[in-house]
C-alpha cells in the first residue's frame, strides 16, 4: 500500500500551528483516501509563545520535523489558530451571482471592521435556504489581519515552504466531518478543543460550519491551581489526572481536610467555568437554529485526556459526550499507528485539512498577493500617498533639471567667454608680432634697396640696442652707388635711428650706451645723437651729464655714416 | 513589538456593539466601540441618548461568535458634529458575564494600540 501511494501521489504535509504546539502530518492522498507516513506532535512552553520567540520556535520545530528535501518536494496544508480569525456564518437575499462579492464585502465591513484594506477575507457559499417564505443565500466568511498573516508568511518564506492551503484550524475538523463516513451526516456536533491556554468551541450542523468561539482558558488553568495549592508541578496530563484523582481519594478517605477540599473546589470550579461556556454555546445554538439541539459533543486536544474535566463538562450540558473516531478513509504507517490511535484527538485537525477541496476557504492565494505586495499595497490611502509622492518627485526632478540646465548653460557661456578672452589676447599678441614683422620687413626692404649688406648693418644696429629699454620707431639708411668706381661701392651712406627711451630712470644712460656700442662696432662713424624732452634738445656730451632722475619721455635720434665696404 | 502582543488577534480592539432599548428588540445602532473597559465603554451614535437612560448591549469580539449581553446606563452624551459621543456604564453584571468580559478585555489590552 505504501509503495502504491508513493508511486501515485505527491507528498502532502498537514501543519497545525497552535498557540503553543505544532502538529505535523506527512501523508499521501489518493482520491478520498489519505495514507499517513509520519506524524509529529511538539509542544513548546506557553511562556515561549508569550516571550517573543513564537516565530523562531515554530521555524525550529518545522525544521526538526521536516527535512529540507521534504520541504522542497511537498505541498503544505496549513492551519493556524481560529482565534486569529473572525469567522461568521452570514446570510443574504437570493441575489445574482455577480452581486454576491459586494454583498459579502458589506457583511465583512459590518462584522469585522470598516477598514477593509487592513484585512484579508475569503468566503464560501453554502447554498440556499428558506426563511419566512423568502429564499436566501448562506455563506461563511473568514477574515484575518494582514499583519497577523504576515507573521506566518515570514516563517514560511524563511523555510521555503510551498503553502497550498491556509485556513483557520476549525476548518480542519470541518473537512474531516465532510469526508469521514459518519453515521449520521445531519446531526449537530460541538467540538471542544482544549489546549494549554485556549479552548476552541466550534459547532457544525452536519458538515456545515455554524459558529466558533475562542476562550482564553485551558489545561494550564488546572495545573496552575495544583501548583499554587499543593506545590506539585504537573508536567503532563497524566500527572494532572493523578494529582486530581489523588486529591479526591485522600479527601474522601480523610473526610474533612480543608486544604484538599479547597484544591478540589478550585479545580472543580475552573472546570465548571468551561462547562458554563459549553452550556452557553448550546443555548445560543438553540436560539439561532430555531430550536435545534446539539446531538453530540466531542472533546479534543490535550484537555480531552483530563478525565475529571470531561466528566464535569458532560454533567450539566446533557449532551452525549463523545470522542472522535478515526475515519475509515485514513490509513497509517504501522510504526505510527499506535501513537495515532492513542492521540487522535490531537492529530485529528491536521489530518482533516488534508481532505480539503478546491472550493474550500483558502487564504494561501492571499499569501501570494501579500508576498508580492508586502512593500506596497494598493489601498486608497497608499495610492493617494504614492500619487502625492510621485507628483512631488516630478516637481523636484523638473526643478532640479531646470536648475541643472541653467547651471550648464552658464558654465558653457563662461567657458566660451574665457576662450574668447584667450583668443582676443592671442589676437593682440599676433597683431603685435605682425606689426614687428611688418616693421622688420619694411626695414629689410628699405635696406635691401639701398645696400647689399643691409643684414649685417641691421644686425649691428640691433646688437647695439640689445639689453636697453629703447623702442625704435624708424631706421633709415640711405646711400648712393658709386657707379664710376665699382658697382659695389657706395658713397655717403648715412643712417638715422629714431626711437624713444622706455625707462625714464635710465633713459639717458641707455641712449649713451647705444651710441658707444654703435661706435665700437666699427662700421659706424660720425655718430651724433639728439634727444627731445620737455627741457629741450641735448647733444651727446650733455646727455651723459644729465641726471637720470629727470622726468619726461625722451625721444632720441641717432645719426651717422656707415663705413661701407663689401664684407667678406 | 513583542510576541505577547502578537499572540492575540487585533480586531479584539474592534468590539462591535449592538444597542437596543429592550431585550429582543430591534437594535437602533450597530457600531464599533471607541474605548472599552471592565466598567463601561464609549460609542459614537447617530441619535441623542439621555443621561441615565438604560440600554441593552451585545458586545461582539471577532474571535467569539457569541456576544456578551450586558445592560448599560448612559453617563454622558456629547454632541459631535451630527453625531453623539456617548459614555456608558455597565450595570447588573453577573459573575459569568464579568469573567467573559474580563477575559475578552485581557486580550484587548494585550493588543498593540
Amino acid at each position: 500500500m505504501l509503495n502504491l501511494f508513493q508511486n501515485l501521489s505527491r507528498k502532502i504535509i498537514g501543519l497545525n500551528i497552535g498557540a503553543d504546539f505544532i502538529v505535523v502530518i506527512k501523508a499521501r492522498r489518493k482520491g478520498t483516501k489519505i495514507y499517513i507516513e509520519d506524524l509529529v506532535f511538539r509542544k513548546f512552553s506557553s511562556e515561549i509563545a508569550l516571550a517573543g520567540d513564537y516565530q523562531s520556535r515554530i521555524s525550529e520545530i518545522i525544521q526538526e520535523a521536516v527535512s529540507p528535501k521534504e520541504i522542497k518536494k511537498s505541498k503544505f496544508y496549513v492551519l493556524i489558530p481560529s482565534s486569529k480569525f473572525c469567522i461568521r456564518l452570514i446570510d443574504m437575499p437570493l441575489i445574482p451571482q455577480a452581486e454576491i462579492p459586494a454583498a459579502v464585502k458589506a457583511k465583512v465591513r459590518k462584522f469585522v471592521a470598516p477598514e477593509l484594506d487592513k484585512i484579508f477575507y475569503s468566503y464560501k457559499l453554502l447554498g440556499e435556504f428558506q426563511e419566512k417564505g423568502a429564499k436566501k443565500l448562506e455563506a461563511v466568511f473568514v477574515a484575518i489581519q494582514k499583519d497577523t498573516l504576515q507573521n506566518y508568511l515570514n516563517v514560511f518564506n524563511r523555510l521555503g515552504i510551498n503553502v497550498a492551503l491556509l485556513a483557520p484550524s476549525c476548518f480542519g475538523l470541518l473537512n474531516l466531518l465532510s469526508t469521514a463516513n459518519l453515521d449520521n451526516q445531519a446531526e449537530s456536533r460541538m467540538f471542544i478543543k482544549i489546549e494549554s491556554r485556549e479552548t476552541d468551541i466550534t459547532v457544525y450542523q452536519g458538515s456545515k460550519f455554524i459558529l466558533t468561539r475562542n476562550i482564553p482558558f485551558g489545561v494550564k488553568n488546572f495545573t496552575d491551581i495544583l501548583q499554587q495549592q499543593t506545590h506539585k508541578v504537573a508536567q503532563t496530563i497524566e500527572d494532572l489526572n493523578l494529582a486530581w484523582r489523588r486529591e479526591k481519594e485522600i479527601s474522601e478517605k480523610s473526610g474533612s481536610d480543608q486544604q484538599l477540599d479547597k484544591t478540589l473546589q478550585l479545580l472543580d470550579s475552573e472546570a465548571k467555568i468551561l462547562s458554563k461556556e459549553v452550556e452557553l454555546t448550546i443555548n445560543y445554538y438553540y436560539q439561532v437554529s430555531h430550536g435545534r439541539k446539539i446531538d453530540r459533543c466531542i472533546v479534543l486536544g490535550e484537555g480531552s485526556q483530563i478525565t475529571d474535566l470531561v466528566e464535569i463538562l458532560g454533567k450539566p450540558s446533557g449532551v452525549v459526550l463523545d470522542f472522535l473516531k478515526i475515519p475509515t478513509n485514513v490509513e497509517v504507517n504501522k510504526n505510527k499507528s499506535a501513537d495515532f490511535s492513542r492521540d487522535f484527538a490531537i492529530y485529528a485537525t491536521a489530518v482533516g485539512i488534508l481532505f480539503s477541496k478546491k472550493d474550500d476557504i483558502n487564504l494561501a492565494t492571499e499569501l501570494v498577493s501579500l508576498k508580492k505586495g508586502q512593500f506596497f499595497r494598493f489601498t486608497k490611502l497608499n495610492i493617494f500617498i504614492a500619487s502625492i509622492a510621485t507628483l512631488a518627485l516630478a516637481i523636484f526632478i523638473l526643478l532640479k533639471g531646470t536648475e541643472l540646465y541653467f547651471k550648464n548653460r552658464i558654465s558653457y557661456f563662461k567657458s566660451q567667454q574665457e576662450k574668447l578672452k584667450d583668443k582676443k589676447i592671442k589676437l593682440v599678441d599676433i597683431k603685435r608680432q605682425l606689426d614687428k614683422l611688418e616693421f622688420k620687413k619694411n626695414l629689410y626692404l628699405n635696406l635691401k634697396q639701398n645696400i647689399p649688406d643691409y643684414s649685417y648693418v641691421l644686425n649691428k644696429i640691433f646688437e647695439s640696442i640689445a639689453g636697453k629699454d629703447l623702442a625704435l620707431t624708424s631706421i633709415t639708411i640711405s646711400g648712393q652707388e658709386n657707379k664710376e668706381k665699382s658697382k659695389d661701392i657706395f658713397e655717403a651712406v648715412t643712417f638715422i635711428i629714431e626711437g624713444s627711451a622706455l625707462n625714464p630712470e635710465r633713459s639717458r644712460l641707455d641712449i649713451t650706451q647705444t651710441v658707444l656700442d654703435l661706435e665700437s662696432s666699427g662700421i659706424f662713424e660720425n655718430i651724433s645723437v639728439s634727444t627731445k624732452t620737455d627741457t629741450g634738445n641735448l647733444n651727446i656730451a650733455s646727455l651723459a651729464k644729465q641726471s637720470d632722475s629727470q622726468s619726461g619721455v625722451l625721444n632720441f635720434t641717432i645719426k651717422g655714416n656707415i663705413k661701407f665696404r663689401k664684407l667678406p | 513589538m513583542s510576541q505577547e502582543k502578537r499572540k492575540f488577534i487585533r480586531w479584539s480592539k474592534k468590539v462591535r456593539v449592538i444597542c437596543s432599548f429592550k431585550e429582543n428588540e430591534e437594535p437602533f445602532e450597530e457600531v464599533f466601540a471607541e474605548d472599552i473597559s471592565e466598567s463601561g465603554l464609549q460609542i459614537v451614535v447617530s441619535r441623542f441618548l439621555e443621561k441615565a437612560q438604560v440600554l441593552k448591549l451585545k458586545l461582539e469580539f471577532g474571535y467569539d461568535s457569541i456576544p456578551i449581553n450586558l445592560t448599560a446606563r448612559v453617563v454622558y452624551s456629547i454632541t459631535e458634529g451630527e453625531k453623539y459621543r456617548v459614555g456608558l456604564e455597565f450595570v447588573d453584571v453577573d459573575e459569568f458575564q464579568e469573567r467573559r468580559l474580563r477575559q475578552c478585555l485581557e486580550k484587548f489590552l494585550k493588543e498593540p494600540k
